[in-house]
């Protein structure tokens, strides 16, 4: 079910009345309805798959258990790689299995060696690289003894299976969330009024800003070859911003979701386009992944930890390259994490990752109005960084990527682009002004600051805007991943 | 949670916002469509042009049209968008009317037939527009429902009547689409969108920049016209047959239907011209090659052709017709003076059509307008 669907503005109201008034005397019968509201949601798009969720639940919960009572070292190794092979083995079948297939053959081309490998026809579970991650975190946690496992079985259910963040996260830890779904839930009025501004907010993030700059992205990605340098510039630009609205509107529905519910998700996006250096835009974008993979790859790997700069290195790039693997089975993904990568090995080579990291933990210009010379150049060049890395993430191929890039670095770049981007680059400032205005706030729409003659006004602003951008029920870019 | 659901019911005005935008404008005409129409079948009768007629039901329009009709027509041409370019000027001397209807089905075909037996007006000769999709039982469009009642009375007439729709169930269906049309977004865009189109009007020019529908019933669009080479042949590249019109095997329910109507016009002694609108070539290359079932399409018509002794002009192939990429707007539709050139060459070798004039009638014939021709056809005309 998509959040964007009329489906969901039935549903949600539904299940919301349910777990406040019907299901509301034991935790355990909310639980019980949010496992079931969550199935439903799932099973919504293709119920044959919620098989997978519920392997991946039963495995880790028993896991866990085990984990709990074993004391023997080989034996909670063993059950650690059961885990580890059961989910990732789901992972790789579902999602990488024709990739690796496809990339064999074609290694084998390359030196002559034609080989007939048979591919599936395999259709990619929504969400399984959301979920998988949050079980095995949850056994890798158990196992490191960071956590103790749930005997409560509903309520672990409830934790993999939640309905705000199964398909597309925040990736969220057992340690954060699986407590919330075995203590009480209150409600709060003036917490479920901001969830419901946070909800807003993300809808117009999702469909005014992603789904218009997507009509620009797609159309000039798709006739790139007939563009000028300065239009692909654009068509990389509103695909910056295409997919900081999808993903991070997605992640403040669900996350204002959760807290109509009584939950409290981990925050996934914190104003990554004014970060002053890459170190600060991993920091800032999707954050619940970029925290999983430094917790359970970066660090294990050894993370910064080594004196060789050269390990550093290679750990940085590692990691960033598995990250791109984990969004979708192509090379240009790999290329755009590992490209990533390469934008930190100047942080290593000068050894001033821990000095940034402390002056950029505050967002830019916390205690002023403007940012300063020295940090708008920062902002800048961390920006047109990123942008430069888009090119990879949304090209359709590598060999695409560069055609791309050798376009937009030709001396069209200089010429005015055609006056038909106007409106799209005028809604981008106003949104960027908005998020630079809001930047030290929880989400875009925390404005209970204002009197009610501006909230309203603003409410139904946003609404209308919303009402004339829609454009069908588009699907959110990260499901696919 | 009482005050919690107190302040959402502030957002109440919203959708009464949108269902009352939506309901008084009414761009796509969903709730007020025969008023809307009224007019237009008037100024048409007047031999007037109508000028940004858009977004209406064009077969309600169909019906209003004939029932405002007083004498029957020498010809009518049944079909799709594909035949709209079909005009009087083909037909001189002849009282004529061109009544196609965008995405034609064979329950179009039917159904406005039948209009014009139930008012008494059979005509002489119809054109018949052969779409390969006639033919598909996978064809989905369902707008020829606004004419159900005379596709069931059709059908009777035919022998077919066990194959008649639940016309209860679709006026279910019908009310269901209007409640979702009264609050939906895409409505409600339209409808503010509408707020800068002027209405409808009747004139007598014959170029303008919009859309024009043609007292004879064919049409002139501005978009179409100044579309360039390069355009049209991407959209031909881009022609999305797979989806809108998916055609794996003949449909035998309806080629039977389409046998019984040919039969029936046989009996009623009316003349039948068949026409096939030849694709792009870039089209019709890429559905001939991954479609054979649009080949045995034409092959069917041919052998109703037979069957029935009536002519048939045109042909899915453009090559047979000696067209080329610049005689088409996009990748199925043919510009006007492409289609005149294969009536014209058709009509020549068809000598029936021509001799038949009704004298009678010589006072309501409607005189053709001057439609501009463009150097291309001037040269190939020459020839």
């Amino acid at each position: 079910m998509l959040f964007n669907s009329f489906a969901f503005v039935v549903f949600l109201p539904i299940v919301f009345i349910l777990y406040w008034f019907v299901f509301n005397r034991k935790i355990a019968h909310q639980n019980f309805l949010i496992v079931l509201a969550s199935y439903v949601f799932y099973g919504w798009w293709d119920f044959r798959f919620l098989s997978l969720i519920f392997i991946s639940s039963i495995v880790d919960y028993i896991i866990g258990l085990s984990l709990n009572k074993a004391s023997k070292i080989n034996i909670r190794k063993h059950l650690l790689v059961t885990s580890l092979v059961i989910n990732l083995g789901l992972l790789g079948f579902f999602k990488y299995y024709n990739f690796f297939i496809d990339s064999f053959v074609d290694a084998f081309a390359s030196i002559g060696y034609i080989m007939h490998a048979r591919t599936l026809n395999i259709v990619l579970p929504i969400g399984i690289s959301f979920y998988t991650f949050q079980t095995l975190s949850y056994s890798i946690d158990i196992y490191r003894k960071k956590i103790e496992p749930t005997k409560n079985i509903i309520a672990f259910f409830a934790f993999v299976s939640f309905f705000p963040q199964l398909v597309a996260g925040p990736i969220e830890r057992a340690k954060h969330l699986l407590p919330q779904f075995e203590t009480k839930r209150c409600f709060s009025y003036h917490n479920a009024i901001d969830a419901l501004r946070q909800i807003l907010w993300g809808f117009v993030k999702k469909i005014v800003i992603a789904d218009t700059c997507a009509s620009y992205a797609n159309d000039i990605f798709l006739n790139y070859n007939h563009q000028s340098g300065s239009v692909l510039f654009l068509g990389a630009l509103f695909f910056a911003f295409q997919i900081y609205g999808d993903f991070s509107g997605y992640s403040d529905i669900a996350i204002g979701t959760a807290r109509l519910f009584g939950f409290d998700l981990m925050r996934n996006f914190n104003s990554p386009y004014f970060s002053r250096d890459i170190g600060e835009f991993w920091r800032r974008w999707h954050i619940s992944l970029s925290t999983w993979f430094r917790d359970y790859v970066y660090i294990p790997l050894g993370g910064s930890r080594s004196d060789r700069k050269h390990k550093q290195i290679l750990n940085i790039l590692l990691t960033f390259t598995v990250s791109g693997l984990w969004h979708g089975a192509n090379w240009t993904f790999v290329a755009w994490g590992f490209l990533n990568g390469l934008y930190y090995i100047p942080s290593i080579l000068f050894g001033n990752i821990r000095k940034r990291k402390l002056v950029t933990n505050k967002i830019v210009a916390f205690d002023s109005i403007l940012p300063g010379a020295k940090e708008l150049l920062q902002i800048l060049i961390t920006f047109l960084l990123t942008l430069l890395a888009w090119v990879f993430f949304r090209a359709e191929s590598i060999s695409h990527a560069f055609s791309y890039l050798n376009n937009l670095f030709s001396l069209s770049f200089f010429s005015l682009p055609n006056k038909s981007y106007l409106p799209g680059l005028f809604l981008l400032l106003l949104f960027i002004i908005v998020e630079w205005i809001q930047r030290r706030k929880q989400h875009g729409m925390q404005i209970e600051r204002f009197t009610i003659f501006i909230r309203w006004p603003i409410y139904y602003f946003l609404i209308f805007a919303i009402v004339l951008s829609f454009n069908g029920e588009s699907t959110f870019i990260y499901f696919q991943f | 949670m009482k005050k919690f659901f107190l302040k959402l019911l502030l957002f109440l005005p919203v959708p009464f916002i949108i269902a009352s935008v939506n309901l008084y404008i009414d761009p796509a005409h969903i709730f007020n469509s025969g008023k809307y129409l009224e007019n237009a079948a008037e100024y048409l009768h007047e031999g007037c042009n109508v000028a940004n007629l858009i977004n209406y039901d064009d077969r309600l329009l169909q019906k209003i049209y004939i029932e405002k009709m007083d004498m029957p027509k020498d010809v009518i041409v049944l079909g799709s968008s594909r035949s709209m370019q079909i005009s009087n000027k083909l037909f001189p001397m002849k009282n004529f009317y061109n009544n196609s209807v965008s995405g034609a089905d064979i329950h179009d075909l039917l159904a406005i037939f039948h209009l014009y037996e139930k008012n008494d007006l059979l005509p002489k000769t119809i054109v018949i527009c052969l779409d390969p999709w006639v033919l598909n039982g996978a064809f989905i469009d369902t707008r020829w429902k606004s004419l159900i009642n005379e596709y069931n009375e059709m059908l009777s007439k035919i022998g077919k009547s066990y194959l008649k729709v639940n016309v209860t169930i679709e006026k279910i269906k019908f009310m269901k689409k209007k409640l979702t049309e009264l609050f939906s977004f895409v409505y409600f865009q339209s409808s503010v969108n509408r707020f800068n189109n002027d209405e409808y009007y009747a004139t007598l020019k014959d170029s303008l920049d919009t859309y024009i529908l043609y007292s004879d019933g064919s049409f002139f669009e501005y978009e179409y016209s100044k579309r360039l080479l390069d355009e049209v042949n991407t959209l031909a590249k881009n022609f999305n047959y797979g989806s809108v019109h998916s055609f794996l095997k003949l449909d035998e329910v309806r080629c039977g239907i389409l046998d019984n109507f040919f039969e029936y016009l046989t009996q009623k002694n009316i003349k039948i011209i068949g026409f096939i609108s030849p694709f792009h070539p870039i089209t019709y290359n890429s559905i001939i090659s991954k479609n054979p079932a649009y080949n045995e399409a034409e092959i069917y018509f041919k052998s109703l052709s037979e069957k029935y002794d009536f002519m048939i002009y045109g042909s899915m192939n453009p090559n047979k017709c000696n067209l080329k990429e610049i005689d088409f707007y996009d990748g199925m539709h043919l510009k006007k003076e492409a289609v005149n050139l294969i009536f014209k060459k058709s009509l020549q070798m068809d000598q029936t059509c021509l001799s038949d004039i009704d004298p009678l009638r010589a006072d309501t014939i409607i005189v053709p307008y001057q439609d501009s021709t463009n150097q291309h056809f001037a040269e190939k005309n020459s020839d």
